[in-house]
């Protein structure tokens, strides 16, 4: 199943009435949307009560969301109109030129765009991005082939297993153990303060 | 594991899977309720979404531990079911009401002791206050001196004068503002009742009867004339009740115009 039919699913069941859908959401793209707002505003506080706003205002329009679109897409809009009525709202000028989510998502300078983020954080998601790089290289080459076709080039665990001529379980656990092997890696430095100010 | 204290390979395998979609429903459904509670899981999954942003060249800012709860509660709030303020209110409202019923109604209840002003007075033949509540049918209420017209009452005081009572009561209660039988307005219909006939003898002590008539009239007045308190035990002779009969159907007519 790809991502975005694994959304459509959740969205589905969350227009049914399943709350803890709506919570999956959240916690599968509150960082992403952080990072969208990020863009626009620079205090972290009102970053997060920003992300807040939007994860409610698209609760509330959610039952009008017909899957048209990517549902990130669509979220991703939400989170810029509620940015910049934010930025209005408090008397400052919004940015006048915009990137659409999905060249945003694949903007070649997309660090570029993180002007208005503190260089603290700006130093932690380097130092993220740098961390992640080094430990999928030094990963054994049956765990980085199989991350590297899941994350990079979206191919399912059946299409993985056909290519790496493995059983779908095989895949599922290389998968995994890339996975944890990264999160060793991070987790020293998500966990520190200077991440939540 | 050491990369996860708390979490057993099994759970974190399947939370990896169940990221890619690729958990069975059932799997994914409880992954998904273990994911409400569990803070250890929701750790994991923040930093395997970070590290997986980053893989796909996604930017990623990472957001508070209670951002989630944050969004459910504020969801909670908005959308839960409003409790009426109606009880509230109604509760309040009530209490009110007995605190003024408490208050007031005592004072009202001694007021109604004093006489009424002139609107009273003007309608007097239509609705006396100081009448108490009586179990009367249409009847009573008819025959009682509260529905005699004034005329009839006028009339009714100048024909029996001459039977002004002799017999002094020792005693007269005070029913309904009317000291002695004396001063009561008699009722004309009632006096000219054919029945039910008493023993006694009209021609031997007219004011006798005469006082009869009246007392029995004010005690039925508010219910407390005996047994059958609407019923006038008066003693009057033949000729006067076969006389009486005729002007009674006539006052009835006339009542009830």
């Amino acid at each position: 199943m790809g991502e975005n039919e694994l959304d459509l699913e959740l969205v589905k069941r969350v227009q049914s009435g399943d709350k803890t859908a709506f919570d999956v959401l959240v916690r599968k793209y509150q960082h992403r949307i952080g990072a969208v707002i990020g863009r626009f505003v620079h205090d972290y506080a009102e970053s997060q009560d920003i992300a807040q706003e939007t994860f409610i205002r698209a609760y509330r329009a959610l039952n009008n969301f017909r899957g048209d679109a990517q549902f990130y897409t669509w979220l991703y809009r939400i989170a810029v109109n509620t940015a910049k009525n934010h930025l209005v709202s408090m008397k400052r000028r919004p940015p006048t030129s915009d990137v659409d989510a999905d060249d945003a998502e694949h903007f070649d300078g997309a660090y570029r765009m993180h002007d208005s983020d503190t260089p603290e954080h700006e130093l932690l998601r380097e130092e993220i991005a740098r961390t992640v790089s080094e430990v999928v290289a030094e990963l054994p080459e049956e765990l980085r082939q199989a991350i590297t076709l899941r994350e990079m080039e979206g191919l399912s665990y059946e299409e993985i297993s056909e290519t790496m001529d493995c059983p779908i379980g095989t895949v599922r656990s290389r998968i995994f153990r890339a996975r944890e092997a990264i999160d060793l890696r991070l987790r020293p430095l998500m966990d520190s303060e200077r991440v939540r100010p | 594991m050491n990369a996860m204290n708390t979490l057993d390979d099994k759970i974190c395998e399947q939370l990896s899977a169940w990221m890619d979609g690729e958990l069975s429903k059932d799997e994914a459904m409880f992954l998904e309720r273990r994911l409400q509670h569990d803070e250890a899981l929701q750790a994991l999954y923040s930093r395997m979404q970070i590290g997986s942003s980053y893989m796909k060249g996604h930017s990623a800012r990472l957001m508070p531990r209670d951002l989630c709860s944050n969004i459910k509660r504020a969801l909670e709030e908005e959308f839960a079911p409003k409790k009426s303020r109606r009880p509230f209110f109604a509760w309040a409202a009530a209490a009110s009401l007995a605190f003024a019923a408490v208050v007031f109604i005592p004072g009202m209840m001694q007021n109604t002791q004093t006489p009424l002003p002139n609107i009273a007075k003007n309608s007097e033949a239509a609705f006396t206050p100081n009448l108490p509540a009586t179990f009367a049918s249409a009847d009573l209420v008819a025959n009682s001196p509260s529905a005699v017209s004034t005329s009839v009452v006028a009339s009714t005081s100048s024909s029996v004068k001459h039977t002004k009572p002799v017999v002094k009561a020792a005693s007269v209660d005070v029913v309904a503002g009317v000291e002695s039988p004396e001063n009561f307005p008699l009722n004309v219909s009632s006096e000219n009742k054919a029945w039910p006939r008493s023993p006694v003898n009209a021609n031997s002590d007219p004011a006798l009867e005469a006082y009869l008539v009246r007392h029995n009239q004010m005690m039925a007045q508010d219910g407390m004339g005996g047994f059958v308190p609407y019923v006038d035990v008066v003693a009057q002779d033949a000729d006067a009740s076969d006389k009486s009969s005729d002007l009674k159907t006539g006052e009835n007519a006339g009542d009830s115009k």
